[in-house]
């Protein structure tokens, strides 16, 4: 009793590998659209201010947050946010530097100024899926 | 009797894919996709698929068989992967076999369970993960699973030579008729 593929047998196979691609021809161009859509989300005394896109946003950008609190200058340059000048009296939010990953943050106290970078998708680049 | 001698028969297919899955689980994947299996437990539905003539009995073996596999050193998310892969596979290999009968032998019968099986980890892997994006690695893993699938197939064939040559074998024709 020896084996013998059979004509369906081919056939099978051929269709299960066409279907198998279905998805990455339906949803590659979606996907290309989704991806790393990073943004810094800045607060304010604990008030949403101003949500800023840091995806393709690689020349230099300046613009001042300015509230009762004090005087913030931002910078957004190469996918990144940066503070660079500030009126209150410590200057720790300046030493912060560039950042542009997720879930890097810029804190500035004395302004109650708090930036976090976002991203409207759940992962990151530099985070694995886990399966339990 | 015939009662006995049936569950006697579920009970072993159970136990060998309980056996072939854990010894699976200890087998480094030889791939170079992360999650693609081997799938022997497959071997044994297929088994099952041409052995038993009831599609009840082939639908009480698969799930002991799931849940025993999640007992055996599973978790609860295992049990969801492979519960819905092993759905999808079971229905489409019942589909293959049912339509086209003779014209198929189980090497494509078995390819298209192991397809299918991946089809229903990414359908669930895309719910858990709530992003689209899982399914543009269905590929992959369908490519390795049609490999798998094909030699899975062959050795159940093999398999069942030895099946028919058992008195239970000749039993189930008995009944099959």
């Amino acid at each position: 009793m020896s084996i013998k593929l059979k004509k369906w047998d081919y056939i099978i196979i051929v269709i299960l590998i066409i279907i198998s691609f279905i998805p990455y021809v339906f949803f590659k161009g979606l996907i290309g659209e989704k991806t790393a859509q990073v943004y810094a989300y800045i607060t304010v005394a604990g008030e949403l201010y101003n949500e800023i896109p840091l995806t393709g946003q690689v020349s230099r950008k300046e613009f001042s947050i300015d509230t009762k609190y004090g005087k913030n200058t931002i910078v957004i340059k190469n996918e990144s946010i940066a503070v660079v000048a500030s009126d209150c009296k410590d200057h720790i939010c300046e030493d912060f530097g560039y950042k542009g990953e997720v879930g890097d943050v810029i804190v500035c106290l004395p302004h109650q100024l708090y930036i976090e970078i976002k991203s409207n998708e759940t992962m990151s680049k530099n985070q694995d899926i886990i399966a339990y | 009797m015939a009662k006995t001698k049936r569950l006697v028969y579920i009970s072993l297919l159970v136990t060998m894919a309980l056996v072939l899955s854990l010894i699976e689980r200890n087998i480094p994947v030889p791939f170079l996709t992360p999650g693609a299996k081997i799938g022997l437990a497959n071997l044994v539905t297929v088994v099952a698929l041409y052995s038993l003539p009831k599609k009840r009995d082939i639908i009480m073996m698969i799930v002991v068989r799931l849940f025993l596999t999640s007992i055996f050193g599973g978790s609860i998310s295992g049990l969801m992967y492979g519960s819905m892969g092993a759905l999808l596979s079971f229905l489409i290999m019942i589909f293959i076999k049912e339509v086209l009968k003779d014209k198929v032998s189980m090497i494509g019968v078995s390819a298209a369970g192991a397809v299918f099986h991946n089809i229903g980890q990414v359908i669930v892997s895309i719910c858990i993960v709530r992003n689209i994006g899982v399914a543009l690695y269905l590929p992959f893993l369908s490519v390795v699973g049609i490999v798998t699938g094909i030699f899975i197939g062959l050795s159940a064939h093999y398999v069942m030579t030895y099946i028919y040559r058992l008195q239970i074998g000749n039993y189930l024709i008995s009944m099959r008729e």
